[in-house]
């Protein structure tokens, strides 16, 4: 799984910790998404794709699309 | 239920493990029970007192800066950690079981009681259960 995550992290000037706080989820709950080492359930991949004002079809892509 | 009054439920749970090592170790003291399962025993409570205090603290810290000490991905990790503990235990206590069976004579050794057996097999499970969470929440398998 690839993530653009940290780029619009980026594009809005916020920290993993500014993310993490805004969703309420630990800090590395976001770093290891961000790593693809994880995989956020819907719901949290809406929250995260919310804050970060995009659709989950633009953050998230998977390696067998 | 909020972080703090959590927190507050852990560091009451804490204290309660404490207090009974504490009576657990006097009274075996007292009644003159092995000594060297006395001290095995006070080690692997002591232990577990020490990283419950380092846990508390971590997630006190965590409550003052804002962020649940709780959330999807570590609720996944304790779960699988749970999961993988129990099998871990299942398979070490068989061949346990299985090279005793074979290899040792049973008469030439003091094995420990039934209850000692018990409070020993549980603590090696709680050994399993921290090592195998350190790992996954390291990054060591994607819960």
């Amino acid at each position: 799984m690839k993530t653009r995550i940290k780029e619009l992290r980026a594009r809005y000037n916020m920290t993993q910790d500014d993310l993490a706080r805004k969703i309420g989820v630990r800090r590395e709950t976001i770093l290891f998404i961000e790593n693809g080492k994880y995989v956020p359930s819907l719901k949290l991949a809406h929250d995260i794709a919310k804050t970060l004002k995009t659709t989950m079809d633009e953050l998230f892509t998977f390696d067998n699309e | 239920m909020d972080e703090k009054r959590m927190f507050s439920k852990f560091v009451g749970i804490l204290a309660a493990v404490i207090v009974l090592g504490v009576v657990f170790v006097v009274g075996s003291v007292i009644a003159e029970a092995d000594l060297g399962y006395t001290i095995v025993s006070a080690v692997i409570l002591v232990s577990i007192a020490l990283v419950a205090i380092v846990v508390a603290r971590e997630r006190q810290k965590e409550i003052k800066s804002g962020f649940p000490h709780d959330d999807e991905r570590s609720s996944a990790l304790k779960m699988r950690a749970g999961y993988l503990a129990f099998f871990v235990s299942m398979y070490f206590c068989l061949a346990l079981g299985l090279i005793i069976g074979a290899f040792v004579d049973d008469s030439t050794i003091d094995f420990p009681s039934i209850g000692e057996t018990m409070f020993l097999l549980v603590a090696a499970m709680g050994i399993f259960y921290g090592v195998i969470w350190s790992a996954l929440s390291r990054g060591k398998g994607t819960p």
